[in-house]
């Protein structure tokens, strides 16, 4: 998924503010579904458990990033991604390099009971197709 | 780490807030993100090095590492604590975050990992001594 960062996406560094690489990976996540015609919050959804994050370097407005996503491990109810985020190319120089990675352990829910839940297998084959 | 010094520990209470909360009612996991700089800013106010001050002594700090454990959910208008202790302060600078219910319940856990850059971005290898002074003192 592509994303350009905008000016409200910098802090007041002048680069893209940490947190905000956080939504560029969620927004690459639901592109998986969106892509496939499947929503991401039906009878279940996804919850973050744990993130292990490594921010390499800024990112700065007008810059065109890539995010990578990548399975790690499949289970019933839970799965890892690894999440990668590449800058693509600046106003000032042409380049490609990795800014932003990340480890993330997501578990599914069922919607109405907040419990664990089987993920089902039409999100599985789009995890398993990554 | 630096042994034999007790390190700095801060505890400050905070409020999930409307605009932090998704759709399942819950603060959305890339806003915890926030509450840490934010218990962050306010233990760098209460050594009296702030960010305004590091720019005034020409470094920053940018994150380079953070890990975060959700354990339980924190809902919307819920009071929360977050426990802030400083972890190591010489080549990086480490921060660990414990996040707290009114009731004890333990919501999250988290680590932050930061280095010292100059305004231009190189990297500086040490925490300034004017920030680990502060840090130090008031440990």
């Amino acid at each position: 998924m592509q994303i350009r960062v905008y000016y409200e996406d910098t802090d007041c560094g002048g680069i893209v503010y940490h947190a905000n690489y956080l939504k560029y990976c969620e927004r690459a996540r639901s592109a998986l579904f969106f892509e496939r015609g499947v929503s991401p919050l039906g009878e279940v959804g996804f919850v973050v458990k744990t993130m292990q994050i490594n921010f390499i370097a800024p990112a700065r407005l007008g810059d065109m990033l890539e995010v990578k996503t990548k399975l790690l491990k499949l289970q019933g109810a839970s799965l890892q991604l690894e999440q990668e985020i590449l800058l693509q190319e600046s106003f000032t120089k042409k380049k490609s390099k990795v800014v932003f990675k990340a480890q993330i352990t997501l578990a599914c829910l069922d919607s109405k009971t907040q419990r664990i839940a089987k993920i089902p297998q039409d999100m599985r084959s789009i995890f398993l197709n990554l | 780490m630096i042994i034999g010094i007790k390190m700095l520990k801060q505890k400050y209470n905070f409020k999930a807030e409307f605009f932090d909360a998704d759709p399942m009612g819950v603060m959305w996991h890339g806003n915890y993100v926030k509450y840490l700089e934010m218990a962050h800013c306010r233990l760098l106010d209460g050594v009296n090095f702030n960010y305004i001050a590091m720019q005034k002594n020409s470094f920053a700090l940018p994150v380079i590492k953070m890990d975060l454990k959700y354990v339980n959910p924190i809902y919307f208008n819920d009071d929360f604590i977050v426990e802030i202790a400083l972890v190591e302060c010489d080549i990086t600078l480490k921060f660990s975050y414990i996040l707290w219910s009114k009731d004890n319940l333990l919501l999250c856990k988290a680590n932050t990992t930061q280095v010292a850059v100059t305004l231009e971005r190189e990297t500086l290898y040490a925490i300034p001594s004017p920030l680990k002074n502060a840090l130090l003192q008031k440990s």
